[in-house]
């Protein structure tokens, strides 16, 4: 017997998608500072290397954010050469280190006067460097959700909810003109929900992920690697 | 029939009670790898001493008020020296006996490294939502008539963000493998710029050949 194609059911599923999934909203400022008023290209054949700092003493910029810039920044449809954060850091070890690494592009320059580090960085044919510093952080936290531990198994029952707050900053320095070009800062806020009936059912806002897709499709559209995309400050909200 | 069901509800729950209890203590044999260090080598043979109280070196929490913890460092910090010392130095060779090196190893320096002081630190106790590590290590460093040079001390910072769905085990794990890896770069950028060291070196350098 042929199986028949219900309208609601697919309705229905959608609409639980899109209600499992908390808001976002993102925002997102860049700056351009070029000393010449040039805009930053990309040459074909040339890398990109995004990098957290490490420095911060109550915070840390988190390896997935990094690596997440960095995967939607070579995500369209004109592929960008982006260098893994680990394999660069570790290839430039000890230079790059939470303790060692430049501060301020000037600082960069200075090391480079190390040929055998200035060596290390040329086999990446890096053109430009990305910095980013910043977290994701729980700003507040309500409700109660309690669970009991029964012959039948474990049962909750309650209703929690929490706002977290993504606030990152990318520094571009441009490794050819030994000079900073750009800064993108982007925040996020959202409410994650967990309505607790027997089972937990977590709905949880993106934060981070929305954060990283709008600053990597930011830096897309600073170094022009999508050309039909505006190239001005943008204010996105989802 | 009632001990039978006694029996099922038993099997349910102490599995749960085993995972609860195991949160109270934990015991991590510190893992990760280095990467060689892009620095300037210098054209000596370096002796290596690893002391026992090093190479196995175990911190074991004794304070009551903080959870029964076992942070075994030792192999792990052996694995950093060992991967940073051959990018430093012409040669490397271990040396077993520190007393005893100008007869038995054709060595132009001694160099032996302990472990001063250990410190940790978990979200709980801080309220900041990172595990934290410091490592304080003294280095001795001989000329091979057993002279001693230079002895200083090296600390280390690292720092592992308390995320969802991680041990406690992995993230001080993580914390330690930064630490270590701020020793290594910290001791291949600044071992030249121990005074003791510098002075040796500019002597070493005025000498003819």
């Amino acid at each position: 017997m042929k199986r028949q194609f219900k309208p609601w059911c697919a309705l229905f599923i959608t609409c639980l998608a899109v209600l499992m999934q908390g808001c976002t909203t993102v925002t997102i400022d860049q700056s351009r500072m070029t000393t010449d008023g040039s805009k930053s290209e990309l040459i074909d054949g040339k890398s990109i290397v995004v990098v957290g700092r490490r420095s911060g003493s109550e915070y840390e910029t988190e390896e997935e954010l990094v690596s997440c810039i960095g995967s939607v920044l070579d995500s369209g449809q004109t592929k960008v050469n982006v260098i893994p954060e680990t394999t660069f850091v570790d290839k430039l070890y000890p230079w790059f280190e939470p303790r060692t690494a430049p501060m301020r592009v000037g600082d960069l320059f200075r090391l480079l006067e190390y040929q055998e580090l200035s060596d290390a960085i040329d086999e990446f044919n890096v053109q430009y460097l990305v910095w980013v510093d910043g977290s994701t952080q729980t700003t507040n936290k309500s409700g109660q959700i309690t669970c009991a531990l029964g012959v039948t198994g474990v049962s909750c029952f309650g209703f929690g909810s929490w706002d977290k707050k993504a606030n990152y900053e990318a520094t571009i320095w441009d490794y050819n003109k030994k000079e900073m070009v750009g800064k993108i800062n982007g925040t996020a806020d959202g409410t994650s929900y967990m309505p607790a009936i027997v089972v937990p059912i977590p709905i949880i806002a993106p934060v981070q992920g929305d954060v990283c897709k709008a600053i990597g499709l930011q830096l897309r559209s600073f170094f022009n690697v999508d050309k039909a995309q505006p190239d001005n400050q943008a204010k996105n909200s989802t | 029939m009632k001990l039978k069901t006694l029996l099922k509800s038993l099997g349910k729950i102490l599995p749960v009670l085993a995972i609860v209890l195991s949160g109270c203590s934990s015991q991590v044999e510190v893992q990760g790898s280095f990467p060689t260090p892009v620095v300037g080598q210098l054209p000596y043979t370096l002796g290596i001493h690893y002391p026992q109280s090093f190479s196995n070196y175990t911190y074991i929490e004794n304070n009551k008020d903080r959870a029964s913890r076992t942070i075994g460092i030792g192999s792990a910090q052996v694995n950093l020296f060992s991967t940073v010392l051959p990018s430093m130095f012409k040669k490397v060779i271990p040396v077993s006996d520190i007393n005893n090196v100008a007869t038995t190893q054709p060595v132009d320096l001694v160099l032996t490294v302990d472990v001063d002081d250990f410190q940790y630190t978990v979200p709980k106790e801080t309220r900041v939502d990172m595990y934290e590590v410091w490592i304080k290590f003294n280095l001795r460093l001989f000329d091979p008539q057993g002279q001693l040079i230079a002895d200083w001390l090296l600390t280390a910072y690292g720092k592992s963000p308390d995320e969802l769905m991680q041990s406690e085990s992995e993230a001080i794990n993580q914390a330690m493998i930064v630490a270590l890896r701020d020793a290594g770069a910290s001791f291949s950028l600044s071992f030249n710029q121990v005074p003791e060291i510098r002075q040796w070196l500019e002597n070493q350098s005025s000498q003819p050949i």
